[in-house]
């Protein structure tokens, strides 16, 4: 009689199998976890950038546009790190009687915001009145440095919490620096 | 043996197990992927994009510029819009100029609107617009040809410069050896200086370029940099209202015009000019301001006046039996009236003409008893020019007016009294443009017959562009103070700039032979900046061949 062998694995087998399986299985949930956290950390570093990179694109043109409201003066002044102060043309420009209109841009850490604050009549008119709107939200900081005359230094870090594969939370920021030459200056 | 079609599950299970996880990693990864690549990829072509509009907007000003100086092109080519283009890498840009319409009236001072696109392979990105004026000397509050070894600015606790100096040569500051402690910043413009000094033992290049003198001598340590050169910024604070940076020396000369030939061209056009004493108008209505005033001879007299609110200016040509006297009246507000048998352009008037606004009248001396006119259509472009010298010239100013003497022929103009404006209550600073005066001849000088009191000031509501730089290349005449060493000080107001080719002083301090101060003769100075004049200075004040950008607009264009 031919002995029986048994169609099914034997326990042990069946425990081997079940033990690499498990092992297999943890290490590709570890896998998973760290691919969906590098996810969650790579596209929260883009919104990240794209707010960065947003308001520094809002900005960018209007610095550009910074000229002296009149000769002997200066085009940017830095109250403080937080803030700047500058002059554009303003709205109906005429070459040939310039008036100018003082533009500031400051951080609020308080709310994390960042103002736009613009003369609406032109600079040294006796009734400068001054209209202000948000430029940009949820802005950790924003620090404005004046290294030349003719230079503005812009830093702008933006803060996230992002998951962990733990469950937790982690601060995910990112900072973005630019250098804007002002043409003005290297034109004149 | 367990058959093999009985093992196939687990493998298809672990397969379906790694591909997708497989896949949620490369799903990941294709999404930052192109996210990242794309946002370097704009950075990238935005930089290049301004780079490229950038170079369009600074050749063309450069083009500009050499066309201005009479190095390229004509002049008379940037009286239209007209386009420029070139190439920076794969890049191509074009400009398109468009002068304001001043510049297609050919007023001398040029103002462009300049559009540089930027494109690659034919799809435009970036576009930059800026506007760009040319620089005039009335630009400075005061201009210096050529400095003097033994003139310098001596720094004044009263008084302050509101406005940009330039000086041809070195730079000369003189000041008390307590300035430095208890002086107030002197200079609130920019001073700029061809020159450079280098103190006497120094090397080449040391210190800030400017000669220095204090009570205690020359090239002392009394200076605003330490012996090694190094600024000491609280010093220059007190010299600069913008401190160290507000001076500039070794810049580029500018040069004064030799000749102001090309302005009696301005004035009475290309045909010779008429050579009978008196003041001549073109008639023909082609003409209608696109010609000024032309005045042959010596003038003994001009009064500016306003009659009626219009500008009325009374030229006195003579004496003596041969007096003559010529009244020119710009109809800008009210019209004017001229009585029947009055001669008109040659022709006898039958009735009363009446005269509209916008017309130019000059009423010349009578002839024969009947009264004669020249009426022009227009309000003429501005321009006054006289072939002599005016030896008198005083009243008040409405309207855009330059006037102007044959600076070749060594001829000026002699201020005899108060020049205002009709637009400021005299005493206060200008506000806007539309009353300008400027004076332009070899010298212009301050009459003996202004009287020398402090406590009414003389008031000059002008700008004065005084001497030229002659075929030699040197520096003559001058903005004077006629009999200057005779008794009495008195005081003059200028709001506008003084230009000259030589510095010459107006104020002389005496001492006696122990060296004690006796008294001073001659006017103390006081000039403000009328910086709207500046921008928009009167018709035909002399410019220079460089462009000032004032506004600068950088967007994206697709």
């Amino acid at each position: 009689m031919r002995a029986l062998r048994p169609d099914g694995m034997t326990l042990a087998e069946t425990l081997v199998s079940l033990a690499i399986l498990a092992v297999l299985g943890l290490i590709l949930l570890r896998i998973y976890n760290v691919s969906h956290q590098a996810y969650g950390r790579g596209t929260g570093q883009i919104a990240l950038q794209q707010k960065a990179r947003f308001l520094m694109e809002q900005m960018t043109p209007l610095l550009l546009s910074a000229a002296p409201p009149h000769e002997g003066a200066k085009a940017l002044h830095s109250p403080d790190s937080a803030s700047i102060v500058f002059y554009v043309p303003d709205k109906d420009f005429q070459p040939r009687d310039p008036h100018y209109v003082r533009v500031g841009i400051y951080h609020n850490d308080v709310d994390e915001t960042v103002w736009l604050e613009n003369s609406v009549t032109p600079y040294s008119s006796q009734d400068e009145m001054f209209r202000s709107r948000e430029l940009a939200r949820d802005i950790y900081d924003l620090r404005l440095g004046l290294p030349t005359e003719n230079t503005v230094r812009v830093t702008v870090e933006v803060h996230q919490k992002t998951r962990t594969a733990g469950g937790g939370q982690d601060d995910q920021e990112y900072l973005l620096e630019n250098l804007v030459q002002i043409p003005y200056y290297s034109k004149n | 043996m367990r058959p093999r079609h009985a093992r196939r599950g687990s493998i298809l299970l672990l397969s379906i197990f790694f591909l997708v996880t497989l896949f949620f990693l490369a799903m990941a990864l294709l999404q930052l992927l192109p996210v990242e690549l794309n946002a370097a990829r704009w950075a990238r072509m935005n930089q290049e994009a301004s780079y490229a509009a950038d170079a369009g907007i600074t050749d063309t000003i450069t083009w500009l510029e050499e066309v201005l100086a009479g190095n390229q092109g004509r002049l008379s080519d940037l009286t239209e819009d007209f386009e420029r283009g070139g190439s920076f890498g794969d890049w191509t840009w074009v400009v398109k100029v468009q002068p304001d319409q001043q510049t297609r009236d050919n007023n001398p001072v040029r103002v462009f609107r300049l559009t540089s696109v930027a494109s690659l392979d034919g799809r435009p990105h970036r576009r930059i617009v800026a506007d760009v004026r040319q620089d005039s000397f009335a630009h400075y509050l005061t201009f210096i040809g050529t400095s003097s070894n033994n003139a310098y600015w001596r720094l004044d606790r009263n008084s302050k410069l509101e406005g940009p100096m330039h000086v041809n040569g070195i730079a000369s500051i003189a000041y008390d050896n307590q300035w430095f402690q208890t002086g107030v910043p002197f200079f609130e413009g920019t001073y700029t200086a061809s020159g450079f000094h280098v103190p006497s033992g120094k090397p080449e290049g040391f210190g800030d370029g400017v000669r220095y003198r204090t009570t205690t001598g020359f090239d002392n340590s009394d200076t605003p940099y330490n012996e090694d050169g190094v600024p000491i910024p609280e010093r220059y604070d007190r010299i600069f209202t913008r401190g160290r940076e507000a001076l500039k020396t070794g810049v580029r000369e500018r040069e004064m015009p030799s000749t102001s030939r090309n302005l009696a061209t301005e004035a009475w056009g290309e045909t010779p000019l008429p050579l009978d004493q008196g003041v001549h108008l073109d008639t023909s209505s082609s003409q209608a301001n696109k010609k000024g005033i032309l005045i042959q001879g010596d003038v003994e007299n001009m009064q500016l006046s306003v009659v009626q609110g219009n500008s009325v200016m009374t030229v006195v040509q003579g004496s003596g039996d041969a007096r003559k006297e010529t009244r020119v009246t710009i109809l800008s507000e009210n019209g004017m009236t001229l009585p029947a048998g009055s001669e008109v352009n040659g022709a006898v008037l039958p009735r009363d003409l009446v005269l509209d606004t916008g017309n130019t009248v000059v009423q010349k001396p009578d002839a024969g008893g009947r009264k004669v006119f020249a009426v022009a259509p227009g309000v003429t472009n501005g321009l006054v020019y006289c072939t002599g010298t005016i030896h008198g010239l005083q009243g008040q100013n409405k309207g855009r007016r330059t006037i102007a003497v044959d600076v070749e022929n060594n001829k000026e103009i002699v201020i005899s009294g108060d020049l205002t404006r009709q637009d400021t209550p005299v005493g206060e600073k200008p506000a806007g443009t539309d009353d300008l005066l400027g004076l332009l001849g070899m010298n212009i000088r301050l009459g003996d017959s202004v009287e020398r009191n402090l406590e009414t000031p003389l008031q000059l509501y002008c700008s004065i562009f005084a001497g030229r730089k002659n075929p030699d290349g040197e520096y003559e005449g001058s903005f004077l103070v006629d009999d200057l060493e005779s008794s009495g000080v008195g005081k003059f107001i200028i709001y506008g700039s003084v230009v000259r080719a030589q510095d010459s002083p107006w104020l002389m301090s005496w001492v006696n032979s122990s060296g004690a101060y006796v008294g001073s003769t001659g006017f103390v100075a006081n000039m403000k900046y009328d910086a709207a004049a500046a921008a928009n200075p009167p018709p035909f004040f002399p410019t220079m061949p460089t462009l000032r950008v004032l506004s600068w607009k950088e967007e994206p264009y697709r």
